[in-house]
């Protein structure tokens, strides 16, 4: 599973690109995929009752099927609730930038980044 | 008019007669069988295009009424919004299925990007339990609306009705 060193790593590129000015819609994307590795590494592993541990998101997807984004969403909101709200709205706003023709303002972009933040800071 | 002949015969003579006529069985057994299978036959295909018929009203039925509870619902979400001061510009519905519907609503940048606004997640996931039932299911998203907002993107997407209360 991508830990902790690749949602650095992604937190870096996200830095890189809010620095550079040019591409806050790509800013949303390294953020939100950064986020999602923060919060797996801070949930998994973990059991559900007698059932065999889930060590990585991806056996909690292989076991449990579902779309993966909106199952992590799921888990997020059940298991590290603090982090849903900032988690959700990186979500959406990575995933309906295509509603405003990928167009970002920079306002989202550096809103995406204090959310990151705030995430990263939970885990 | 000439009366008609007076037949007269024995009972036997009229047995012989009612005898003559006699279907053997299996010629009974198969033409009553073909008339079954072609009234079977006529019947299903009607039976089957009658069910589709009335298979299909109920979807509609169902889709046009879970339209309707997914419009009173994103009543309450502008009504919620509204009081944290925060101002719907769209709302557009995708049918995921005939059980369920998805409404994507749209507020200003400046509104997007409040503290504030996640309020909203917390608001549509209650109201998400509370009227969830085997027949309905309503999933609210939410974005910005900027000026390079593209309406065929929202439809592409699969968000085909817009909210007309909303619509100027």
């Amino acid at each position: 599973m991508p830990g902790k060193a690749h949602a650095a790593h992604n937190e870096e590129v996200c830095d890189l690109l809010l620095g550079n000015g040019k591409y806050p819609d790509w800013v949303v994307t390294t953020a939100y995929y950064a986020a999602i590795y923060y919060v797996d590494q801070k949930m998994f592993p973990f059991t559900i009752g007698m059932e065999p541990e889930f060590r990585t998101f991806n056996q909690y997807i292989n076991r449990k099927g579902g779309k993966p984004h909106k199952v992590r969403l799921d888990l997020v909101k059940a298991r590290l609730q603090g982090c849903y709200d900032n988690l959700k709205w990186l979500y959406e706003s990575c995933d309906g930038a295509r509603y405003n023709s990928y167009q970002v303002s920079p306002e989202i972009a550096k809103e995406a980044r204090r959310r990151l933040e705030l995430i990263k800071r939970a885990c | 008019m000439n009366k008609s002949p007076e037949i007269t015969m024995s009972p036997r003579q009229a047995q012989t007669m009612v005898d003559g006529f006699k279907l053997e069985d299996d010629e009974i057994r198969q033409f009553t069988a073909n008339e079954v299978i072609q009234s079977f036959h006529a019947g299903v295909q009607k039976g089957q295009s009658i069910a589709i018929e009335l298979e299909q009203k109920a979807w509609f039925r169902q889709i046009r009424d879970n339209a309707g509870f997914a419009a009173m619902d994103t009543l309450k979400v502008i009504a919620f919004l509204k009081e944290i001061g925060i101002s719907v510009l769209s709302a557009h519905l995708k049918i995921e299925s005939r059980y369920s519907i998805s409404v994507l609503i749209t507020v200003s940048t400046s509104d997007y990007v409040k503290e504030v606004f996640t309020q909203v997640y917390n608001f549509v996931s209650a109201l998400h339990a509370a009227n969830t039932n085997e027949l309905y299911s309503v999933d609210f998203q939410f974005i910005n609306k900027s000026e390079h907002f593209d309406i065929d993107a929202v439809k592409n997407a699969g968000f085909t009705s817009s909210f007309t209360p909303l619509e100027k």
